[in-house]
Parts: C-alpha cells; sequence; structure tokens
C-alpha cells in the first residue's frame, strides 16, 4: 500500500515538473510536489537535473545578438537585390532576347552552308586538275607521233 | 515608421524602409531561426533567406495578418527547409561514409571546464529531445516557449485554431517531460 502511494506521488511529481517550473500548479498542488520532493530521492535528484535543463531553456530566450549581423545581412541582402535587377533588367528590351538567339542561330546556319559549299566547289576543282586538259593531251601526242617518226626514220636508214 | 509604411516603403525597395526591416525583425528571426537549428552560422543564412524573400514576395503580402506574423511563418518555413535538407545531406555524407568515399574527421576538442562540459552536455540532451519532438509540436514549443509568442500569435503563425495551439503546446510539454525523466532514470541506472 505504501509502495502504491509512493508510486502514485512520483508519478504525479514527474508529471507536473514544467507546470511546476512555470508557476502554474495551484498552491495545494504545489504543496503535494513539494512535500513528495522532500521525501523521494530519486525525484529529488530528477527534479535538479531538471532544473538544470530548465535554466538553460531560459538562458536559451537571450540569445546575444551580434552587433555586426544587421550591417552584414545589410550588405548581403543590397547585393542579392542588386543580382536580381539585373537578372531581371539585363540592359536591352526583353523582346530582343528571342530575337537575338534567332538571329545567332541562322547566321550559324548559314555560315555552315557557305562553309559546305565552299568545301564542295574547291573538292570538284581538285578533280579537275587532276585530269590532263586537251591542250597537254595534244602535246603528248606530238611527242608520240615524233619519236614514231624518229623510229621510222632510224628503221628507214640504218 | 508605421507598419503600413514599412510595407509600402518595401514594396517600392526604398532603402530606408529596408534597413528599418533589417533592423528590426533580424534579431528575431535569427533567434527563432537559431532554435530551430542550434547553430549561429546557419541561423545568419537562413535571416538572410527570410529576408530577402520578405523583400522579394512584399507585393503578394495581404494586409489581413500582421507583418510580423508573415515574417514568423516564413522564418519557420525556412528553418524547417533547411532541417529537412541538412537531414538529406546527413544521410548522403554517411552513406559515403560507409562506403568508403568520405572519411569524417571529429573537430578537435576545446578545453572546456568542469561547468562548461556539463552545460553543454545538458544543452545537447535538451536540443535532442525537442528536434525528436512531433513537427508542429516542436514548432509550437519553440514558439511559445523560446520566443514568448502567446498562443493567439502562434495560432495566426500556424494557421491553426487557438485550441489546437494549446493543446500542441501542452502535448509538447508533456512529451519533452516524458523524455527527460526518460534520459534522467538511463543516465542513473549507467552511473550505478
Amino acid at each position: 500500500m505504501q509502495t502504491k502511494k509512493v508510486n502514485r506521488e512520483c508519478s504525479f511529481l514527474l508529471n507536473n515538473l514544467f507546470s511546476y517550473f512555470e508557476n502554474s500548479l495551484s498552491s495545494e498542488e504545489k504543496n503535494r510536489f513539494e512535500i513528495h520532493a522532500g521525501i523521494c530521492k530519486e525525484c529529488s535528484r530528477i527534479i535538479t537535473q531538471f532544473a538544470s535543463l530548465h535554466s538553460l531553456m531560459d538562458s536559451g530566450k537571450a540569445i546575444e545578438p551580434d552587433p555586426f549581423a544587421t550591417t552584414r545581412i545589410l550588405e548581403k541582402i543590397k547585393k542579392k537585390l542588386e543580382e536580381d535587377k539585373r537578372a531581371i533588367n539585363p540592359g536591352y528590351p526583353r523582346f530582343l532576347q528571342p530575337a537575338l538567339l534567332s538571329l545567332v542561330i541562322i547566321m550559324g546556319a548559314s555560315i555552315g552552308f557557305f562553309i559546305g559549299k565552299y568545301e564542295r566547289s574547291s573538292g570538284s576543282n581538285n578533280t579537275a586538275s587532276n585530269k590532263p586538259n586537251n591542250l597537254e593531251l595534244l602535246k603528248t601526242d606530238m611527242r608520240i607521233s615524233d619519236i614514231t617518226s624518229e623510229q621510222t626514220t632510224f628503221f628507214i636508214n640504218p | 515608421m508605421t507598419e503600413q509604411e514599412l510595407i509600402d516603403g518595401l514594396k517600392c525597395m526604398n532603402e530606408v524602409a529596408i534597413g528599418y526591416l533589417v533592423g528590426n525583425y533580424q534579431n528575431n528571426i535569427s533567434k527563432t531561426a537559431y532554435h530551430f537549428v542550434n547553430n549561429r552560422e546557419d541561423a545568419e543564412d537562413i535571416t538572410q533567406e527570410v529576408l530577402l524573400e520578405v523583400l522579394r514576395s512584399i507585393g503578394r503580402f495581404r494586409s489581413n495578418a500582421a507583418l510580423s506574423t508573415w515574417i514568423y511563418r516564413i522564418t519557420v518555413n525556412r528553418s524547417l527547409d533547411f532541417l529537412r535538407k541538412q537531414k538529406n545531406k546527413k544521410m548522403f555524407l554517411r552513406l559515403e561514409t560507409i562506403l568508403g568515399l568520405n572519411s569524417v574527421k571529429d573537430p578537435p576538442e576545446t578545453l572546456l571546464t568542469e561547468d562548461q562540459q556539463l552545460e553543454k552536455e545538458n544543452r545537447m540532451v535538451l536540443d535532442k529531445a525537442v528536434n525528436e519532438l512531433p513537427g508542429n509540436q516542436k514548432i509550437a514549443f519553440v514558439l511559445s516557449k523560446y520566443d514568448e509568442l502567446s498562443c493567439r500569435e502562434i495560432a495566426d503563425i500556424m494557421n491553426l485554431s487557438l485550441s489546437s495551439v494549446e493543446s500542441l503546446v501542452h502535448r509538447a510539454k508533456l512529451n519533452l517531460q516524458k523524455k527527460l525523466v526518460f534520459h534522467f532514470t538511463e543516465y542513473a541506472n549507467k552511473e550505478s
């Protein structure tokens, strides 16, 4: 019976730690809390530990502000806003963007087309220069005919 | 400067209004963000992001809520986004460590006195317990306990009814109490 009562008091205390430290218990409940804390060693140990964490929560409320943070943040924000402005307004009317892009594509295609055409025409010129022309053919024929005439004379006048 | 003057100034990107916004709201934003992420540098980055978002979307701000409520809402959302990203980053880092692609080096420990060490440990226990609270309970608890906002203000920020917020704060305290008592008993068992 005694143990049961102690357990009940322990759970009352452990369930009301926040309320006790925030002063939201009634005077009757506060009394009950403190009486048990005075008797139970285990609960009193838990109260001490909880109190240190609770004071940490309170100290957490007041974090020392960094005196230079405002200037630093303001500078960074202004810089970012400038970047935003530059991205939105690049210095020429917005409708020119697709027009410029199309122009670049057309120019690229035309350059490619002309390069291809030039390559083809220079290629056909090369094959033409490899072939002997009619004048050269005529000269060769003449030379052959010369030899044959010389040979003919050689054979006639040995 | 009244709130309406500030809003009008921000809509015109008036430098004075921007300076007033940063000067008056930066500390509160930093404080709230810090209680979510538990790191000063990260809290400052979040503050900067929040203020930029305020300036970029001030045109969409409806005056049916206070400016501070709207700013708090953005701060909470940004802080939760940050925590989500950090969680994903940690997961990938752990995966990389398991696969041997990355070796995690512990930062060098600074010398602390016994009291400082104890405070550091207590802070870690508290932060862990608060971070383990379910999402809405954590938001309600942080805004109520650390930022000392009333349940009405929290209800406006979280878009919930007053009774829901009161219940969230109450359940958060009970949960936190349970977690801390469990930790203290475990700690005592280990000691003995």
